[in-house]
């Protein structure tokens, strides 16, 4: 566990954090994107993130964090059930095709298939827990809108890691550096 | 950093995004096609609202009146007018949900289910026979009813 999360780990886990849940309380105040509960979900960006960067069980800590946390800032502990549920599902499949399917595939793509996935369980929740058959309507277009939303989240991270200086991440993730200080 | 340049080294797109693309297209089509086709176009004839899986008060289009169908414990509701529509109060002795009757329409107007109140800003207007509004903490389901026979039509 010490070699998963360092200190510097923690530290670049909560700045995500804290950016994820930033971008989810924003996005919870603007209005609904064409359809009801349709969203970006920008926070995903920071997800990504932390699939690439950090690793596996950080990506999960994070999804996990923000869905409970960001259900708690905008004060709407039902919609945990659905949100979770989807997070764990679509961060699971980024993490299995990043870690055994990339680079031949695009983060693009990841991204992608990934947001469908999440739209789709979400629904599903939704749909299950409220007793709302005729929600069901939405999914095609919610599948869709994943598809616009997969591809901005993926095209931000490749620029983010592309332009964000190399010496920034270094910082956090030099890992070897701080185990060899005592 | 070397997951940093491996990414800086990738392009946009790799050929076999393809295969991905093809599985997700597929599966937008058919659910597009399951869930879409026939359309439901119908207009509105009835406003249902549930609490839990039950009826509770129905506003007829046709009448343009409201009526309690089924009163559970330890709720109320109350009705008025105002400003050319028909507003419905469902209250409990935590909760309440109001919601907005118009001419050709029926919303959430307000309720105190959260802080953010996603029945209020997430939802859209319910104008046609299917559209829903859902406010899952209090457990309100505001249904729009149209015409069945029209849709049944269609769906043949």
């Amino acid at each position: 566990m010490t070699k998963h999360l360092t200190t510097r780990k923690i530290a670049l886990l909560g700045i995500f954090l804290a950016m994820a849940l930033l971008m989810f309380v924003v996005e919870n105040l603007l209005p609904p994107l064409i359809l009801p509960g349709a969203k970006l979900g920008l926070s995903n960006i920071f997800v990504l993130l932390t699939v690439i960067l950090l690793g596996n069980v950080e990506a999960i800590i994070l999804v996990v964090a923000k869905c409970v946390l960001g259900s708690l800032i905008v004060g709407n502990l039902t919609a945990l059930m659905y949100s979770l549920t989807a997070g764990l599902v679509s961060v699971t499949i980024s993490i299995v095709l990043y870690k055994f399917i990339y680079p031949k595939i695009s983060l693009i793509c990841i991204s992608v298939v990934s947001a469908v996935v999440h739209n789709l369980i979400q629904t599903i929740v939704f749909c299950l827990i409220t007793n709302t058959p005729s929600y069901f309507m939405f999914i095609g277009y919610l599948a869709l809108f994943g598809v616009l939303a997969g591809v901005i989240t993926g095209l931000v991270v490749i620029l983010l890691l592309k332009y964000v200086p190399t010496k920034v991440y270094d910082k956090f993730l030099s890992i070897n550096k701080e185990n060899q200080n005592p | 950093m070397k997951k940093i340049e491996k990414v800086n080294k990738s392009v946009f797109f790799k050929p076999l995004d393809i295969a991905f693309y093809a599985i997700i297209s597929i599966l937008i089509i058919v659910l597009l096609c399951v869930f879409l086709i026939p359309k439901n176009e119908n207009t509105l004839e009835k406003i249902e609202i549930y609490k839990g899986n039950e009826v509770i008060y129905t506003y007829d289009y046709n009448l343009l009146q409201g009526n309690i169908e089924k009163l559970p414990s330890e709720t109320l509701i109350e009705e008025y007018d105002e400003n050319n529509c028909h507003y419905v109060k469902i209250i409990t002795e935590e909760s309440y949900n109001l919601v907005e009757i118009g001419s050709n329409y029926a919303l959430m107007k307000d309720a105190n289910c959260s802080h953010y109140a996603p029945c209020v800003n997430n939802f859209s207007a319910i104008k046609k026979d299917g559209d829903i509004i859902v406010c899952m903490p209090h457990q309100i389901k505001i249904v729009g009813v149209g015409n069945k026979q029209n849709s049944n039509e269609v769906r043949i």
